[in-house]
């Protein structure tokens, strides 16, 4: 449904008090697919560029932004005017927060009105939004609140309802599971893999590597701004399966694999590097990985960018 | 070979050249101040009612003095009134407003009273009273657009600091050891100077123009050393005359003027105004 | 070291209690971990230790002493957002140096991975895990006698996550501080705490 090849994604701002534009680097060579009926999360270094990928396929950049590469949307270029075009109604977005909410109407109205804009009788945008809220257990008062008096898990499953009585076919849900507990986090993340039981395809972007790899179809591992590996949740379970050096390090970096740190930063802007993104804190670094970027190479059913694959 | 030898100009530049521009056009006007000496100033009654061109460049007036002069001298006098106004209100609000935010309930109530009182009266009214009692002049005029002027300014600084000492970076600040007036120093101050500085620029078309008015009505400047004010209420007994240059020439610098200071401010407000930055 | 006896808390007379007689004892070189659902009081409860909120009833002694009002407090909050512990005008360097004991040294700021570079720049040019390594570095110092790290990594990703626990850790080991590690990351707490089993909320 959704294929995205070789996105680059920069900013051009002024350096502190300059009066010229630099270009910031943000993401570069960016490359996942989405398919029908499948969850594919987006996991790797938190920062700034996960969040920036939803808003570009969404077209909601700020205007300093420049984009290149090729989104394609079940089947057909997604070009800007188009993005507008479906924006809300074929692709929706479950945001980070419910800032992105009216914060001066209900939430009963924020979600009829998502609901209205797909179908557009108000008769039937409010027998969704009852089913919404039966299907995510919002009760009935939830309703007459404002967002920002929404708690967490409840916010969550506002945000959720109101991207799905969209109507939308893809669903891109940016950090859906930030501050939730346990609970929460497994209730959320259920119901959008109900949503791909239904067709849908849903765009998980995460730093929770647990959650991605308990309801992910496939994980895409992102780094640097850009995809370094794509592997399947069950190679996780055998770290030698894992095909990148910095996957395997993210593995054993969780407490309950070893918490084995690694020395380094997570590059940003004009600190990424010229070679591989991954070199300087690579176990494995060579010269070549310090001039060149690696291509894509297929292994295993997964694809992985990196020298020595 | 298509070389472009000049990129073409970011929203930035602009509005620094803009800025530029502007101060360029004021540091012309007080040089242009110093060269005049004021011998036009005085009168020559075998010179009245010169038309432009006729010997003086803007004319002259019903006693002989030119125009091209007063106008020069009496923008400056704007001037010196506005900024010297500007100042002193802006000061006032920020010490009003850092004292509401920072030494307590008591004291804030106080202010935030006094504000809403200031802020209620009519601004001609308080100008009128506070002029009038301190005898006009430029003492009168500058006191007057103070104390009616800086409630405004105050109100927002006052709001800007009291969100900001709700705030996780202030509270931490205290847990690290600092003590209010340094917090005061370090970390509120700052946070307003923009606002402040803001505030400053956009006060001076506004006190010009106040006391312009106030000079129209009488209670301002005197025609010996004359503001733009003076010379528009004086102009005002030959509109029907036909001697047109007497009201024009000083009511379109007095526009210029004012149109300056709302650019440069306007402009210094979208470079510093962290939103709007980095268009 | 720390005690929090019988702290109760409520966000307003009318509000019900978000916290109701809560004890905790943090002996010195311990690491104690604190989870709960969202919602019941843990960063209230973070708060009130660190000498944010005062609670409704109840105090918090340490070493028998109540925490000191003006100067450098020796139970230190890290937050989950850095980016609103610091001022967004400062440079990186002034936030360093706020508590004023001088800069963290070098090798601090080493092994917390951050780049000298950053000195000069301000809080809205970094990224959230960089933000956090100098929100840590800022309260590493003899001072600190017991760190509260509210959900301190949970924005973060693993590595970033394991390296600033690493720096944390070592520290706390060498000086025989206390931790307080909020989370809702259970398998975290358990290697953090070494195996006891976290205080719920």
């Amino acid at each position: 449904m959704l294929h995205i090849k070789n996105l680059s994604l920069s900013f051009s701002r002024y350096g502190g008090m300059s009066f010229r534009k630099v270009p910031l680097k943000i993401i570069s060579d960016f490359n996942i697919a989405v398919h029908t009926g499948e969850m594919v999360a987006v996991i790797g270094s938190s920062g700034a560029g996960k969040s920036l990928l939803a808003h570009a396929i969404l077209g909601i950049l700020p205007s300093n932004a420049k984009l290149t590469g090729d989104i394609e949307f079940k089947g057909s270029r997604l070009t800007e005017s188009r993005k507008k075009r479906i924006r809300g109604n074929e692709i929706a977005l479950v945001p980070q927060s419910v800032a992105f909410l009216d914060p001066l109407e209900s939430v009963k109205k924020n979600i009829q009105r998502a609901a209205f804009l797909n179908t557009g009788s108000t008769a039937k945008a409010g027998i969704m939004m009852n089913d919404a809220f039966d299907k995510y257990g919002l009760a009935d008062n939830v309703g007459g609140l404002l967002p920002f008096q929404l708690s967490g898990g409840m916010a969550r499953r506002v945000l959720i309802a109101a991207a799905t009585v969209s109507g939308a076919d893809l669903i891109i849900a940016d950090e859906p599971t930030t501050g939730l507990d346990r609970n929460a986090i497994d209730d959320s993340l259920r119901v959008l893999k109900e949503l791909t039981s239904e067709g849908k395809g849903v765009l998980l972007i995460t730093h929770d590597i647990r959650a991605a790899l308990k309801y992910a179809d496939s994980i895409a591992v992102f780094y640097g701004g850009t995809t370094l590996e794509i592997a399947a949740p069950e190679d996780f379970k055998h770290p030698e399966k894992l095909r990148h050096p910095y996957t395997k390090d993210l593995y054993s970096s969780l407490p309950e694999n070893g918490f084995v740190p690694v020395a380094g930063l997570n590059p940003f802007g004009d600190m990424i590097p010229a070679g591989c993104v991954y070199g300087e804190r690579c176990s494995r670094k060579n010269e070549l990985c310090e001039t060149s970027r690696p291509d894509r190479k297929r292994i295993n059913n997964g694809d992985v960018w990196c020298h020595h694959a | 070979m298509n070389i472009r030898l000049v990129s073409l100009p970011n929203p930035r530049q602009k509005s620094a050249a803009s800025i530029t521009a502007c101060l360029i056009l004021l540091c012309s006007l007080f040089i242009l101040n110093a060269m005049i000496d004021e011998t036009g100033l005085g009168t020559d009654l075998g010179r009245r009612y010169l038309a432009p061109g006729h010997g003086s460049i803007l004319g002259t007036d019903w006693l002989g003095r030119d125009m091209f002069t007063r106008i020069t001298k009496g923008l400056c006098m704007s001037f010196h009134i506005g900024i010297m106004s500007a100042i002193g209100s802006s000061l006032i609000a920020v010490i009003m407003g850092l004292a509401a935010a920072v030494f307590g309930k008591k004291v804030d109530a106080i202010v935030a009273l006094l504000i809403d009182a200031f802020l209620s009266v009519p601004h001609i009214v308080l100008l009128i009273l506070v002029s009038f009692t301190l005898g006009g002049g430029f003492k009168g005029i500058v006191i007057a657009v103070c104390v009616s002027h800086w409630s405004r300014l105050a109100r927002i600084i006052r709001a800007e600091i009291l969100q900001l000492k709700g705030s996780d970076y202030i509270m931490m600040s205290y847990r690290l050891g600092r003590s209010r007036r340094w917090i005061m120093a370090h970390h509120m101050l700052p946070h307003v100077s923009s606002q402040f500085l803001i505030g400053l620029i956009l006060m001076f078309p506004h006190a010009i123009l106040h006391a312009a008015g106030l000079s129209f009505l009488g209670f301002g400047m005197t025609p010996d050393r004359p503001c733009i004010g003076v010379l528009l209420s004086e102009s005002m007994r030959h509109i029907s005359t036909g001697y047109w240059w007497l009201a024009l020439f000083p009511g379109a610098a007095l526009v210029a003027l004012v149109k300056i200071f709302d650019v440069i401010g306007e402009n210094a407000s979208r470079m510093l105004n962290p939103r709007t930055k980095q268009e | 070291m720390l005690e929090l006896k019988n702290i109760s808390f409520r966000y307003g007379a009318s509000q019900p209690r978000i916290l109701d007689g809560i004890n905790l004892d943090l002996k010195e070189g311990a690491m104690i971990g604190i989870t709960g659902k969202s919602g019941k009081g843990k960063t209230t409860l973070a708060r009130i230790a660190a000498g944010y909120l005062e609670p409704e009833t109840g105090s918090v002694l340490l070493n028998g002493m109540p925490l000191p009002g003006k100067e450098y407090c020796p139970v230190q909050l890290v937050f989950q957002h850095p980016e609103t512990a610091m001022n967004p005008r400062w440079k990186i360097k002034k936030v360093l140096g706020e508590a004023g004991m001088g800069m963290p040294d070098e090798k601090l700021l080493l092994s917390l991975g951050i780049h000298p570079m950053w000195l000069e720049r301000y809080p809205h040019e970094l990224s959230g895990g960089e933000l956090q390594r100098i929100a840590v570095a800022r309260i590493l110092n003899p001072a600190t006698r017991c760190i509260i790290a509210d959900e301190m990594t949970s924005m973060l990703d693993p590595i970033t996550q394991a390296q600033i626990w690493d720096t944390v850790i070592t520290f706390a080991k060498n000086r025989g501080s206390g931790i307080i590690a909020i989370s809702h990351d259970l398998d975290l707490l358990s290697t953090i705490c070494g195996g006891t089993p976290p205080f719920e909320l």
